[in-house]
């Protein structure tokens, strides 16, 4: 047996079991849910499999609830610039040789790496909209009288004003609720998270000699930020960017389920959400189906633009 | 290089042979317990024979106090043979309460005395290992004792508990992947549809009628969760119809008298506002009534439902509904003696057993709640020993003709068996020991609800258990129950479609964001889209439902109008 041959076998050996898992874990669901999406596969025994063409897509761009949720999806995302700001901030701040700055990062890692459901039972004691230490200190601080304040888990305003029943905006829906509280999560949980740590060691990766020559240009702090620090990360920020596109897009799913089930009045089910509850509480599969390959549409789609547009950005 | 390769194969092979002989490992506790007792209990004749005599002789002998009970006390005293006393603490103490009698100690020796020759010898140890039966069931603190109960009966089974794939949506995809459990519990008459249609349930009509049980014997009006079309295909675990508790200590202190199972909702609301407490800031800190947010309990006092008898159309949309549903949104806003969405949400957890309104209530934030007898499993922990309870019916309310309607329904959960599951013959087992006398008298000593064997509900061990004197309302419980009624359900509808379309609607009810009127006029149209698409689906379906509407029922379709499969025709 040739070397070449005998290295390629070895390789494949140690492949095999994660090939042979993604395989049947992850690649070939993914291939049988496109098959599964042209088909009217339900898990009732008196409906035979048939394969139906595109009327699940066609159903979907009449079916209300899809665009809701698309909406809802959307309207949760609007906290990403913020919670990217937030991430750059904080790396800028925690790359300062400052003492301790290890704790800190940690500290600032900390809500990363605990179980998301014991950070959203924190966060839904925090937002209970009488005796929350939230509502409190707003009472206190802003004086606000009980009416006053914000619902959040419980309430279906939005600060877009957003309509609970139909694409469209209505006066009195303007306000504070869950979606609200959802996002101000997602940004906490957010900042300190894995966008840090990318904007750390992007940091890390800048040249001093960029600063030290920005230096005897005379440039300030701020100066040093938008001409050196900025430009350099624009890749960082770039995937960042990408990356979070996709996960807001996708997300969703675990603060729906474990903190208000997608209520109230459907105000906080996302994509990902509804394609659960079709599929494995409808058990309307080759819908749910059509949902899912409709939303990987999107998020491509979304994706190519950020390339085409983004990359323009991205001059390192 | 060639190494490298072997090295490559050899770890692909363990890999595999892990993959494949990979099983957590479980011991016999009859064989674990024979063992320990040659060990360690004295015997007269010789090393590994022991007679129940051996037995009580060591009983008295480590029962330091003498109360003819061995408990952790018990074993504190005795250095020597601690060891011993722990080991039958927690092996045989069947109700868990940490104290061991001397029955408790017989039913053990009953049990490993396989050949039943009044001697604990080494032919008691089984011949084939046991059956490991698998139960989706919620994890509540009780079920651990009706598990005891089932292995002890049965030693040739050993049930284990799996609470964590017990939704529908779980229980169905292992099942159809041939990894599904052997039993499973079914909470209402959708999900029983939605099981017999997967082909998950198993029909066991003919299974119980061979084994002379009828599930005649179990309360009527959860029969919608046993049979569907017809056919059985579970046993009933146990049964509930909601009620009303109160805390006697806030009646007494307000000067309010209990009250009565003659009272309407009118002196319902009025005792609610009594008891009411506000804050300096104005907050409610303690409601007058708390409770799920039960518009099905408004619904079925109003005489109304959600679907027409036969299930062909919703009637939602019907006066005697809306004004159910504006009753419960008035105990909120009008009335001020429901706690808003808002408040509940604060003070719920995470919503399931055992949390959210009964500990709302147990945490004296509620005078009074809806609730069932269940609630008990939770209340009578030692922390909420302070709590004197009292329990009453369900207000009457007094109808537009001036009758005063007590209606209520029933809930509960029936044992299914799943009909691609490895061990059928336990499944049926355990599903036919759901009828016994046994079963039911553990579910009305624990009070996880009523025993679903309607006469063994009626003994003085139900009215009066000796361990819990002070609860002397059971009767309460199971008049509720005698009065409860089947919900009407829809077969040509998913259930979990219709759950999302009230509870949006609900929701928004409930929020003061639409008046009933207009939640239920747009809840009814729909759910009669649903149903309209479920039969463009289904042409089984279909078929059924021309029957039922050859037979005078109302389709969810108004005159004249297209219907789909009408279209591809």
């Amino acid at each position: 047996m040739k070397r070449q041959t005998q290295t390629t076998l070895v390789a494949w050996c140690f492949l095999l079991p994660n090939f042979l898992g993604f395989c049947i874990f992850t690649a070939g669901p993914v291939l049988f849910s496109f098959f599964a999406a042209f088909t009217n596969w339900t898990l009732s025994a008196t409906i035979p499999l048939q394969f139906i063409g595109l009327q699940n897509f066609t159903k979907l761009l009449r079916d209300p609830d899809f665009w809701l949720y698309s909406a809802n999806t959307v309207y949760l995302m609007l906290g990403m610039p913020v919670a990217i700001g937030g991430s750059l901030a904080l790396a800028v701040l925690l790359s300062q040789k400052i003492r301790g700055v290890v704790v800190y990062r940690t500290l600032f890692y900390l809500p990363s790496f605990t179980a998301g459901v014991a950070l959203f039972i924190l966060w839904k004691k925090l937002f209970n909209p009488d005796f929350g230490p939230i509502n409190l200190i707003l009472q206190y601080v802003f004086g606000l009288t009980p009416s006053q304040l914000p619902g959040w888990l419980s309430s279906t305003k939005n600060i877009l004003g957003l309509a609970v029943e139909n694409l469209g905006f209505t006066r009195s829906q303007f306000g504070i609720g869950a979606r609200d509280a959802i996002i101000i999560m997602g940004i906490w949980t957010a900042v300190g998270g894995g966008n840090m740590l990318l904007y750390l060691a992007g940091i890390s990766n800048i040249p001093t000699e960029l600063y030290e020559a920005a230096e005897i240009d005379g440039a300030g702090t701020w100066a040093k930020f938008r001409h050196v620090t900025w430009p350099q990360l624009a890749p960082t920020t770039f995937f960042i960017l990408v990356m979070s596109f996709i996960g807001g897009l996708q997300g969703g799913f675990e603060q729906a389920r474990v903190m208000t089930m997608g209520g109230p009045a459907g105000t906080t089910t996302t994509l990902s959400y509804y394609i659960y509850t079709k599929a494995f509480e409808e058990f309307q599969l080759g819908y749910a189906s059509a949902v899912a390959w409709m939303l990987f549409v999107i998020i491509f789609g979304i994706t190519l633009l950020n390339w085409r547009f983004g990359s323009r950005y991205v001059n390192y | 290089m060639k190494y490298l390769f072997v090295i490559a194969l050899v770890f692909l092979g363990i890999l595999s042979f892990v993959a494949y002989s990979w099983r957590p490992e479980t011991q016999d506790p009859r064989v674990q317990g024979l063992d320990f007792l040659f060990q360690h209990i004295p015997s007269n004749n010789s090393e590994r024979s022991i007679s129940y005599e051996n037995m009580e002789e060591f009983f008295c002998q480590v029962d330091t106090d003498k109360d003819m009970s061995l408990t952790a006390k018990d074993a504190e005293k005795s250095l020597e043979n601690q060891e011993e006393i722990n080991f039958l603490i927690q092996n045989a103490d069947d109700d868990l309460d940490g104290n061991l009698t001397q029955k408790e100690m017989t039913a053990l020796f009953s049990y490993l005395d396989r050949n039943k020759d009044g001697r604990l010898t080494v032919q008691d140890y089984p011949e084939k290992p046991q059956i490991e039966l698998i139960w989706c069931s919620d994890d509540n603190p009780v079920r651990r004792e009706q598990i005891r109960l089932f292995n002890r009966l049965y030693p040739e089974y050993r049930v284990r508990l799996d609470p964590q794939n017990s939704t529908m949506d779980k229980i169905i995809v292992q099942s159809l992947a041939g990894v599904g459990p052997d039993v499973f519990d079914c909470y209402n008459p959708y999900a029983l549809s939605t099981f017999v249609r997967a082909g998950v349930a198993k029909d066991i009509t003919e299974e119980l009628r061979a084994a002379n049980l009828s599930i005649e014997e179990a309360w009527p009006s959860l029969h919608p969760i046993l049979v569907h079309e017809d056919r059985v295909y579970g046993a009933l675990n146990n049964a509930a119809a909601p009620a009303i508790w109160y805390n006697k200590r806030m009646f007494d202190e307000a000067g309010v008298p209990y009250p009565s199972d003659d009272w309407t909702w009118e002196e319902c609301i009025d005792i609610c506002r009594r008891l009411t407490v506000r804050n300096a800031r104005g907050q409610i800190t303690r409601y007058g009534i708390i409770g799920f947010w039960d518009w099905k309990l408004g619904l079925f006092q109003h005489g109304a439902s959600i679907f027409n008898p036969e299930g062909t159309r919703c009637v939602l949309d019907k006066p005697e509904a809306i004004a159910a549903m504006q009753f419960m949104q008035d105990l909120i806003y009008k009335y001020e003696v429901m706690p808003t969405p808002q408040a509940e949400t604060a003070l719920a957890s995470m919503g399931g057993w055992g949390s959210g309104v009964i500990t709302l209530f147990a945490g004296e934030r509620g005078a009074m709640a809806i609730g069932g007898r269940w609630w008990l499993c939770i209340l009578r922990d030692p922390s909420y020993a302070h709590l004197k309870l009292g329990a009453v019916s369900i207000p009457a309310l007094k109808l537009p003709d001036g009758t005063r309607s007590r209606r209520n329904y029933a809930y509960g959960k029936s044992t299914l068996v799943n009909a691609a599951g490895k061990n059928i013959e336990g499944a049926l087992t355990f599903v036919k020991f759901l009828f016994s006398p046994e079963w039911s008298a553990l579910i009305n000593r624990q009070a996880d609800a009523l025993g679903p064997i309607v006469r063994f509900n009626y003994t003085d061990d139900f009215l009066h258990n000796p361990k819990h004197p002070e609860e002397d309302y059971n009767d309460v419980w199971r008049t509720a129950l005698e009065n409860a009624e089947a919900e009407i359900i829809s077969p040509y509808v998913n259930g979990q479609v219709v759950d999302r379309i009230l509870v949006k609607q609900t929701d928004l009810l409930r929020i003061n964001l639409k008046s009933a009127r207009d939640a239920m006029v747009d809840a009814t149209k729909r759910i009669n889209e649903a149903i309209i698409e479920n039969l463009a689906r289904d042409r089984v379906l279909r078929d059924q439902y021309y029957a039922a509407l050859k037979k005078g029922a109302e389709p969810a379709w108004e005159p004249g109008a297209k219907l789909p499969w009408e279209q591809k025709r």
